[in-house]
C-alpha cells in the first residue's frame, strides 16, 4: 500500500468527515440533523483556537483540550495535520491538483518553488498571537506595578533600557540596528505603561478567526456554500438560509481557492497561520523527510509534485513540508525518505525570518487591539444595533473569545444570527449579530443550541433554566439580549388608526412583555348624521363607505352619551349604513339627524421592560415590513451592566 | 511514475493510518447517538403564545405560565411528544379536569402538569400523564387512595400504585400521578412512563405512618385510603385513614385518625359521638371488654365504634352487624394499644 | 559514510532530539493541564473587582450637635453658627485632611445660587486649614463637563486661593461601591478616589428646591458623589437620597440658606427664583439640618419624604428640635 494512497485516503476521509458535520449541523434528532455528532471537532483540533484563547482568556475551554493530541502528534511527525487531515488544505491540494494537470514538468517543477513569501504566514501568526497576549501583558505588568518593589523594578529596567538603546545607537551593522530597535520599543512601551491607565494601554483581542483556516472553511461552507447549494435541493434546511454578508466571506474563500490555479496551496504556503504554527512546533519533528545518501541525480522530479514547496531536492525546509509524500513516491532513485535520521543534503530546520520582521509585527500586533478599541465602540459609543445571542459574554470578554467560526449560525433554528459587518467594529467582523427581520422567527424561547454547540465558550452553554430564569435561576431572571422598542410613528394602531396587534399576540414569554392600551378613535371622516334608524341598522347622511370595511368586528358607533362599554359594534356595513350586532340594539332609536361617529378600536402595544428579553418575534412578526414598527435594540441586555434601562432593585 | 516495490514499513504505517481512520470513524458513530432527547424535545417543541384575550389582560389569564417544558426528562426510549406540556394552578385546574378538581382543591392541591404522548407505531391514539403536586406526601396519597378504581390490580412501580386496563395510578412523594392511555393495550408504554416519572416526587414531609398502625389480619390491604376532610359526613373529623376488613365474612370499615394531643383525640370522639346520635344514633351497650369511653352507636342499621388511643381517634363504621363491630374494634383497639407502648 | 557510524551519529542526535520533542510535548500537556477550564466562564464573563464602602467620617461624641446662625454676610454667619458648637476646632484637629463636598453640577455664576457659594467655600477651607488640617481637598462630579463647572462657578479659583487642592471627575478615580443595606447602591460607580487618604469630610450645599425630589440639600449633596449612568436613579428618587445618606457619614454637614432657591431647582436661572432667606445651618445630623432647611423653603418634612425615609434608616432625625440647636444672630 502506498503511502500517497493511504494520504489520500485520509484527505478524503477527513474531508468528508467535514462536509457531513456541515450538513448535519441542524437541530434536531433525525439521522441526518445533530444529535450527538461531535460538529466542532475540527475546531478542537485546531491548537491555535486553543493558544490563542490560552492568550486572551488565561483557560484551556473544554473541548479545545484535544489540540494537544495534535501538537503532540505535530512535534513528533511534522506538519501532518496540513497534509492529511486539513479539509481547507484539501480543497487547496485539488484545485491545485487540477490547475496544473497538463502542464510539463518543468512547469511543475517551476510553480513549487520555494519562494521568500512563505514568510508572510509567520508574521501573520505573530500578529495574530500578539494582539492576544495583550492582556497577558497588561498582568504581568499591573504585577509588577502593584508591589512598591515591582514599581521600582520597572522604573530601573525603563531606565536601563533607555541607556542600553543609546549605547546601541549609531553602531553599524544590521544585527546591532536590530538590537536596537527591540531595546527602543520596548523601552517606549515600558514608559508609556506606567505613565497611563494600563489597562486602557492594552487590550487582548483575538483575531485568529479571520484567517485561522479551519474556522474560515466551516463559516464558509457552512455559510455561503451550504445555502447555495441547498437552496434547489432543499434537503438539510427547512427553508432558503440566508445569511447577511455572506457574499464577503464567499469572496474570501473563493479567492483563496482560485489562487491556487496561479501557485499551487497559495494559501497553505503564504497566508495560514496554523501552517505557520504548524511549522514552529515541528522543530524536532522526529520524522521528517529527507534524502538518503546514494544515488540523487538532481533531476528535480520530486520537486513537481511538492505541496509544501519545501525544496526536498536540496536542503529541505522541514517547516514548510506537509508530509504529502509526493516526494518520495515520485522520485525515481529511491532518494527520499521519511526518516528519523537528518536529509543527507541538509535542512532548514528553522522559518526564514527577520528579526526586524518579528519585532515589527509583534509590536503591532500588541498595539492593533487597543487602536481598534479607541473607535468607542467597546465603551461609550456602543452600537445599540449589536445585538449577541442568549449567553454571549460581555462584549470585551466576548471578542476575546470568539473565533468567528459561524457555528452558532449555523445551528441556530430560526436563522437569525448572522455574521456581523463593521456594527461591532473592526473586531467584531464575522462575530455573530442577531437579525430578526431574516430568518424564520425571533430567538426561540426555549433554545439554547448556540452556545452548546460555542466551541470557546464566547457563547456560553446556558441550561434552559438560566434562559427562563426558572428554579435556580429565579433570582437572576431571565436572560435578555435587548429590549423591544415600539416605534409610535410607524406601528399601524398607534399611526395609522389600523388595529394590529401581531407583537402582542406573538410575545412568546408568560406573562407577556407586551401589553395593549385600548383605545377607542373616531375613524377619519366618521363622523355622520342618522339619515333614518330602526333597531340594528342606521342610515347616513352623506355616507361613501366602503361595503364591508366596517364589518371587521373592530368598528363601533357612537351616538351622542355613549360611554365605552355602550358602544355599538358593526356587524356590516353597506355603501351608505351600517348594521349593529342584535345584542345591542339601538334603543330608544335615533332620530334623523342625530349625530354619530364611526369608531376604530385600537389597541396600542405597549412593552413592559422588566419583562421583555429582546427575543425579537414581535419584530419579526409586525407587518410593518421594510422599518418595522417595534425593534429590538440592546438596551437592558443582560451581558452588559452599563447598559441597563430599568434600577436594579437588589433584596439584600 | 516507476512502478515501485513499497517497502514494508511504508505499507505498516499505511495500515496504521488505515486503522487510526477506523478507529475515528466508529468513534463518531458511537458519538453521534449519545445525546440527550430532552435537549432537543425542549428546543424543538413548537411555542404557541400564550393567547390573548380580547379584554385587557387578566390577572388569573397572566399567571398561567403556558411555556412548553419537558414534562418528562428524559422521555422514554420509542416515545415522542404529542403537544408540550400545560400546567395548572388552583385556579385554572377546573378548566382541565372540571368537577374532579374539587377533590384535589380541598386536598392541599398546588399545581398540576399534563402532556401527552404518543408511539409512533399507533400514532391515533395517545397516552395522557397527569403530575399533580399536592403539596406532601400525605395530601397526595389521600387523592390517590379515594380514587381507587373497582378494577384496579397493585402495580409495584411504587409502594402505592395500582392499574387499570389502560392506566397506572400511583403516588411519588407529593405528587400524585396518573397516566391514562386513549385506548386499551399500552401498559408496557404506559409502564415505562411511570418508570421514568417515580423518584421525581420531591421531599416527603409528611409521611403515611398510620399505614402500619392497622391489624393485618382481614385486612383488605389495597382498600386503605386517606380522607382529608368531611370524613363520614362529619365536616369536625378530617385527616382520616380507613381499611376495609373482612371479619368473619362481614365486609366492615375500620378508621384511624391521629390527632395532635390525647385530649383533642377525646374531644373529637365526643364531638363525633354526638353528631352521630344528632342524626339518628342510639347509644348500645358493649357485649366485649372494651376501655371505658368507647363507644358503640346503632344508626339505621349499621354499627359505629369510636375509641381513643392515646392521642389516636378509632373506631369502625358501617358494620352491618353488632358482632363483627365489636370484633374489629377489640382488635383494633388491643393492636392501637400494642403499638402505642 | 558508514552505514555503523551514520547509524551511531543518529542515534544519539535521535535521542537528544526525542527528548526536545518530549519536553515540547510535556510542556504543552502540563499547560493544557494547569488551564483547563471544563465548565467556561459564568455570568458576563466579567469579573467586577470588590465594591469599596465609604469609611464612617462622623465624630461620635459629637453626634446631634446643631446651630442655626442668621444673617445676610455668609462669612459672619458661618463663623457665628461655628462657635456655639465650639469653632471648627472641635472637628478639625492638627494633621487632618479633610474632604469638602460642594455642589458644582451645572456651570452656573454664583449669582444663581444654583451652586456653592464660593466664598463661603474659601471661608470653610480657611476655616479648616487654621484649625490644623494639613490639607484640604474639594471636589464634585458635576452634570455638565467638569473643568467649566467649577470655573464658571467659581469654585475652583475660590478653592485654590485659599489653600485647598480641587480634584477634577475622571475615569479612573471611581470604584465600584456599595452601601451596606442599600438595595439601589450595589456595585455602583463612586467617586471614591478622592477620599483616600481622607479622615474629615464635610458637606456644604446650598439650600434649593429641587423639581423631582422636592429639595436638594444636605442629603441630596451626595449625589454629585455617583458615577455612571446615575440619571437612572431618578426613577426612585426619594430612596436614592435615604441611600445616599446612609452611604456617606459625614464629620459636619453646612447648609447654605443665605440665599435660596425656591422655585425651578436644581438648575433654577433666573434671580426671581430666589429669596434672601439668611439662615446658615451647621449640623452634624444631615437628616435634621434638612428637616430645618425645608421650613425655609416653605415645606414639611411630609412634603420631602426622603427626609422621613432617611429617618427611619437610622441617619438621624427630623425633629430637629430635640437637637436644642443654638440659635445666634449673626449680624
Amino acid at each position: 500500500m502506498r503511502i500517497v494512497t493511504v494520504r489520500r485516503i485520509s484527505q478524503a476521509f477527513f474531508f468528508v468527515l467535514f462536509m457531513w458535520f456541515c450538513v448535519v449541523s441542524s437541530l434536531g434528532t433525525g439521522w441526518m440533523q445533530l444529535r450527538g455528532w461531535p460538529v466542532s471537532w475540527f475546531l478542537e483540533l485546531d491548537p491555535l483556537n486553543a493558544l490563542g484563547t490560552i492568550l486572551t482568556t488565561g483557560t484551556l475551554y473544554s473541548g479545545l483540550v484535544w489540540a494537544l493530541a495534535t501538537v503532540a502528534l505535530t512535534v513528533l511527525l511534522g506538519r501532518f495535520f496540513c497534509g492529511w487531515v486539513c479539509p481547507f488544505g484539501a480543497i487547496h491540494h485539488f484545485v491545485g491538483f487540477a490547475g496544473r494537470r497538463g502542464k510539463g514538468v518543468s512547469a511543475k517543477i517551476a510553480g513549487n518553488r520555494y519562494r521568500s513569501g512563505q514568510s508572510v504566514k509567520y508574521y501573520i501568526l505573530f500578529v495574530l498571537l500578539a494582539g492576544a497576549s495583550g492582556s497577558l501583558a497588561a498582568s504581568a505588568i499591573r504585577a509588577a506595578l502593584g508591589g512598591r518593589i515591582g514599581f521600582w523594578i520597572l522604573v530601573g529596567a525603563a531606565v536601563a533600557i533607555g541607556v542600553a538603546a543609546a549605547a546601541a545607537a549609531g553602531t553599524a551593522g544590521k544585527a546591532r540596528k536590530a538590537r536596537g530597535v527591540v531595546l527602543i520599543l520596548l523601552g517606549a512601551w515600558v514608559a508609556v505603561a506606567f505613565f497611563f491607565s494600563v489597562d486602557r494601554m492594552i487590550a487582548a483581542s483575538l483575531q485568529t478567526g479571520l484567517l485561522d483556516p479551519i474556522p474560515l472553511v466551516y463559516r464558509s461552507v457552512n455559510l455561503f456554500l451550504l445555502p447555495l447549494a441547498d437552496s434547489t435541493a432543499q434537503r438539510v434546511f427547512a427553508g432558503q438560509r440566508y445569511y447577511d454578508g455572506a457574499w464577503a466571506i464567499g469572496a474570501l474563500f473563493l479567492a483563496a481557492v482560485l489562487l491556487n490555479l496561479i501557485i499551487p496551496r497559495f494559501y497553505c504556503r503564504f497566508v495560514c497561520p496554523l501552517g505557520a504554527l504548524f511549522g514552529v512546533l515541528g522543530r524536532y519533528a522526529l520524522w521528517r523527510i529527507g534524502r538518503r545518501d546514494g544515488e540523487c541525480v538532481q533531476c528535480l522530479v520530486c520537486e513537481a509534485h511538492c505541496e509544501g514547496a519545501c525544496e526536498p531536492s536540496g536542503s529541505v525546509r522541514i517547516p514548510e513540508c506537509v508530509l504529502c509524500m509526493n516526494c518520495l513516491h515520485d522520485c525515481g532513485h529511491d532518494s527520499i525518505a521519511y526518516r528519523t535520521a537528518p536529509s543527507e543534503a541538509g535542512e532548514v530546520a528553522a522559518p526564514d525570518l527577520t528579526r526586524r520582521g518579528v519585532v515589527v509585527t509583534l509590536a503591532s500586533g500588541v498595539v492593533a487591539a487597543p487602536m481598534m478599541r479607541l473607535g468607542g465602540i467597546a465603551a461609550r459609543n456602543w452600537n445599540p444595533e449589536v445585538i449577541r445571542p442568549p449567553g454571549a459574554l460581555a462584549e470585551s470578554e466576548f471578542l476575546t473569545r470568539c473565533i468567528k467560526c459561524g457555528q452558532c449560525m449555523r445551528v441556530c433554528p430560526t436563522n437569525i444570527i448572522h455574521p456581523a459587518g463593521f456594527e461591532a467594529g473592526m473586531e467584531g467582523v464575522w462575530t455573530p449579530i442577531l437579525n430578526y427581520r431574516v430568518g424564520t422567527s425571533g430567538c426561540q424561547l426555549n433554545c439554547v443550541a448556540c452556545g452548546h454547540i460555542c466551541p470557546t465558550a464566547a457563547i456560553r452553554p446556558i441550561s434552559l433554566d438560566e434562559k427562563l430564569g426558572r428554579n435556580a435561576y429565579v433570582g437572576a431572571g431571565r436572560i435578555r439580549m435587548g429590549t423591544a422598542f415600539v416605534d409610535r410613528g410607524r406601528c399601524l394602531p398607534w399611526a395609522m388608526d389600523r388595529p394590529c396587534i401581531v407583537c402582542q399576540e406573538t410575545c412568546p414569554v408568560s406573562p407577556k412583555a407586551i401589553f395593549v392600551r385600548k383605545v377607542y378613535s373616531t375613524v377619519h371622516g366618521g363622523a355622520f348624521r342618522v339619515k333614518k334608524a330602526d333597531a340594528l341598522t342606521v342610515e347616513l347622511l352623506e355616507a361613501d363607505l366602503q361595503p364591508g370595511r366596517l364589518a371587521t368586528g373592530d368598528y363601533f358607533v357612537k351616538l351622542p352619551g355613549d360611554t365605552e362599554e355602550t358602544l355599538r359594534r358593526i356587524s356590516e356595513n353597506t355603501r351608505t349604513g351600517v348594521a349593529v350586532g342584535a345584542d345591542k340594539p339601538f334603543a330608544p332609536i335615533p332620530p334623523p339627524g342625530t349625530p354619530l361617529e364611526l369608531q376604530v378600536r385600537l389597541q396600542l402595544p405597549q412593552i413592559d421592560p422588566e419583562r421583555c428579553t429582546g427575543c425579537g418575534v414581535c419584530e419579526h412578526e409586525c407587518p410593518v415590513s421594510g422599518r418595522r414598527a417595534i425593534r429590538v435594540t440592546a438596551e437592558n441586555e443582560s451581558r452588559e451592566r452599563n447598559h441597563s434601562l430599568l434600577l436594579r432593585r437588589t433584596s439584600k | 511514475m516507476a512502478a515501485k516495490k513499497t517497502n514494508p514499513g511504508e505499507t505498516a504505517v499505511g495500515i496504521a493510518v488505515l486503522a487510526v481512520l477506523v478507529c475515528i470513524a466508529v468513534g463518531m458513530l458511537i458519538a453521534q447517538s449519545r445525546f440527550d432527547p430532552a435537549f432537543f424535545t425542549a428546543m424543538t417543541a413548537k411555542v404557541e403564545p400564550s393567547p390573548s384575550t380580547g379584554a385587557a389582560d387578566s390577572p388569573a389569564a397572566q399567571t398561567v405560565p403556558s411555556e412548553p417544558s419537558a414534562l418528562l426528562d428524559p422521555i422514554p426510549q420509542g416515545m415522542s411528544v404529542l403537544a408540550p406540556a400545560e400546567t395548572f394552578n388552583s385556579e385554572t385546574l377546573s378548566e382541565k379536569i372540571d368537577g374532579k378538581a374539587e377533590l384535589y382543591l380541598s386536598s392541599g392541591f398546588v399545581s398540576m402538569g399534563s402532556q401527552r404522548f404518543v408511539l409512533p407505531e399507533s400514532p391515533d391514539s395517545w397516552i395522557e400523564v397527569y403530575v399533580y403536586d399536592m403539596g406532601d406526601m400525605r395530601n397526595a396519597f389521600s387523592v390517590w387512595s379515594a380514587q381507587r378504581r373497582a378494577d384496579a390490580e397493585k402495580s409495584d412501580i411504587a409502594p402505592f400504585s395500582y392499574s387499570t386496563a389502560n392506566a397506572l395510578f400511583f403516588v411519588d412523594g407529593r405528587k400524585y400521578v396518573e397516566i391514562v392511555g386513549a385506548a386499551e393495550g399500552f401498559s408496557h408504554a404506559i409502564l415505562a412512563l411511570g418508570k421514568s416519572l417515580v423518584g421525581r416526587g420531591g421531599v416527603e414531609t409528611r409521611g403515611v405512618g398510620e399505614l402500619a398502625l392497622f391489624p393485618l389480619e382481614g385486612l383488605d390491604a389495597g382498600s386503605v385510603a386517606l380522607h382529608a376532610s368531611d370524613v363520614f359526613g362529619f365536616d369536625g373529623l378530617n385527616d382520616t385513614f380507613t381499611a376495609a376488613y373482612d371479619v368473619g365474612g362481614s365486609g366492615v370499615t375500620a378508621f384511624i385518625s391521629r390527632r395532635e394531643t390525647p385530649d383533642e383525640a377525646l374531644k373529637l370522639a365526643s364531638a363525633y359521638h354526638a353528631f352521630l346520635l344528632q342524626n339518628g344514633g342510639k347509644d348500645v351497650a358493649w357485649s366485649v371488654e372494651m376501655p371505658a369511653g368507647a363507644r358503640l352507636v346503632e344508626i339505621f342499621g349499621s354499627y359505629e365504634a369510636i375509641f381513643c388511643s392515646g392521642r389516636i381517634l378509632a373506631g369502625v363504621h358501617e358494620a352491618e352487624a353488632k358482632e363483627p363491630a365489636e370484633r374489629l374494634s377489640v382488635v383494633l383497639e388491643t393492636a392501637l394499644r400494642e403499638k402505642g407502648k | 559514510m558508514n552505514a555503523s557510524d551514520e547509524k551511531g551519529l543518529s542515534r544519539r542526535e535521535f535521542f537528544i532530539r526525542a527528548a526536545k520533542a518530549g519536553a515540547c510535548i510535556a510542556a504543552a500537556g502540563y499547560l493544557g493541564y494547569r488551564l483547563y477550564d471544563p465548565t467556561g466562564p459564568v455570568g458576563s464573563g466579567r469579573i467586577e473587582p470588590a465594591s469599596v464602602v465609604l469609611p464612617d467620617f462622623s465624630i461620635p461624641e459629637l453626634r446631634g450637635k446643631m446651630a442655626i446662625a442668621t444673617g445676610s454676610d455668609r462669612i459672619k454667619s458661618i463663623n457665628a453658627a461655628l462657635k456655639p458648637l465650639g469653632g471648627m476646632e472641635t472637628f478639625i484637629k492638627k494633621g487632618d485632611r479633610v474632604l469638602i463636598k460642594v455642589n458644582a453640577v451645572i456651570a452656573s455664576p454664583a449669582s444663581l445660587s444654583a451652586t456653592t457659594h464660593p466664598g463661603l467655600l474659601a471661608e470653610v477651607v480657611r476655616l479648616c486649614l487654621q484649625a490644623g488640617a494639613s490639607s484640604a481637598i474639594v471636589t464634585d462630579n458635576p452634570i455638565n463637563d467638569p473643568e467649566s463647572c467649577f470655573a464658571l462657578t467659581g469654585i475652583g479659583p475660590a478653592a485654590r486661593s485659599a489653600g485647598a487642592s480641587v480634584i477634577l471627575p475622571r475615569e479612573g478615580l471611581f470604584r465600584f461601591g456599595s452601601v451596606p443595606g442599600g438595595a439601589l447602591i450595589k456595585d455602583w460607580p463612586l467617586l471614591y478616589a478622592p477620599f483616600e487618604g481622607v479622615n474629615k469630610v464635610i458637606g456644604l450645599a446650598p439650600l434649593k428646591d429641587h423639581h423631582r425630589s422636592g429639595a436638594s440639600m444636605t442629603m441630596k449633596n451626595w449625589y454629585g458623589l455617583l458615577g455612571g449612568r446615575r440619571n437612572v436613579f431618578h426613577q426612585d428618587i426619594h430612596n436614592i437620597i435615604k441611600e445616599l445618606a446612609m452611604m456617606v457619614r459625614p464629620t459636619l454637614v453646612i447648609l447654605d440658606g443665605t440665599t435660596a432657591m425656591m422655585t425651578n431647582g436644581p438648575t433654577g436661572g433666573s434671580l426671581s427664583d430666589l429669596k434672601q432667606t439668611d439662615t446658615m445651618i451647621v449640623s452634624t445630623d444631615q437628616v435634621a439640618a434638612d428637616a430645618f432647611g425645608a421650613t425655609l423653603l416653605g415645606r414639611t418634612v411630609y412634603d420631602l419624604p426622603f427626609i422621613l425615609k432617611a429617618q427611619e434608616a437610622g441617619v438621624g432625625t427630623a425633629d430637629y428640635e430635640s437637637l436644642d440647636p443654638a440659635r445666634v444672630q449673626a449680624g
